[in-house]
């Protein structure tokens, strides 16, 4: 499997944690850092999850809205 | 044994010992550990997915802190492949599991990315990040977050695999998640867990 960059996953936990605490999350900056921690990821989308802590479900909801397959209710 | 003799109780003399002797097998439901759930797979396997719950930890855990919904489906592969929304209480498990980028990893304490991809069987990697995403619900439930916060900053902890490192909610959610998945290995390997 791709090795992840665990020094950059490390690093925008530490500043999401910043950002957060400084009342400064907002949709825009959530999509970037979910974006950097995928590169940094290396294509490994669980690595990211510790960014839904700080997401609004509006953002999650938005997620969602791009997934391909319709839903079957079990 | 040879030579000795047990009489054999009749059966109205072992009536109610039998309580005692069997384990109730806890079924997770609907009403009562979440409410919703819609997934995109087979009951057979959603249901395979779900057993992992079947603890009787967890089930107590849901018990007073139901989850809101529970999505297995299959998402984008550029973004999260497991979420937990916690104002919403909500988890979503892609139901698409890949080698390579969902699963696929060897097992070494401290050294695997995450616990989810340390398997090479993919029910078993969405089971274990329905688990990871569980123990962040969880996190809510008294005094939970204080007491991980305390641990994860104990200079003694050894986080189970790389991802543990990430925070003290990751190093929580992935020694949750091996605390069922490799009970043996993460006992040896973090006293701190």
């Amino acid at each position: 499997m791709p090795q992840p960059d665990w020094n950059r996953i490390r690093d925008i936990a530490r500043r999401a944690e910043e950002i957060q605490r400084s009342g400064k999350m907002d949709r825009e900056t959530w999509r970037e850092l979910l974006s950097e921690a995928f590169l940094a990821a290396r294509e490994r989308p669980d690595l990211t999850s510790f960014l839904s802590t700080y997401a609004e479900s509006a953002w999650i909801q938005e997620l969602r809205k791009e997934e391909l397959k319709p839903l079957r209710v079990g | 044994m040879r030579g000795t003799s047990v009489p054999r109780l009749a059966p109205a003399k072992l009536r109610g010992i039998s309580g005692y002797l069997r384990r109730e097998v806890p079924k997770i439901q609907r009403g009562v550990h979440y409410h919703r759930l819609e997934s995109d797979l087979s009951q057979t396997r959603t249901k395979k997915i779900l057993a992992v719950l079947q603890e009787p930890e967890i089930l107590a855990g849901l018990a007073s802190r139901p989850v809101k919904e529970i999505l297995i489906r299959r998402l984008t592969e550029k973004d999260v492949s497991a979420v937990y929304d916690y104002r919403a209480e909500s988890i979503t498990v892609n139901s698409v599991r890949k080698r390579g980028v969902h699963l696929g990893e060897s097992f070494q304490p401290g050294m695997t990315g995450n616990m989810s991809a340390a398997t090479n069987d993919p029910i078993e990697s969405a089971r274990r990040a329905l688990l990871q995403e569980l123990a962040h619900h969880l996190e809510g439930i008294g005094d939970g977050g204080n007491i991980m916060q305390a641990g994860f900053a104990s200079p003694d902890k050894r986080p189970i695999t790389q991802y543990a490192q990430t925070n003290w909610k990751e190093y929580f959610a992935e020694s949750f998640v091996a605390h069922f998945a490799e009970p043996a290995a993460l006992r040896q390997y973090d006293p701190n867990r």
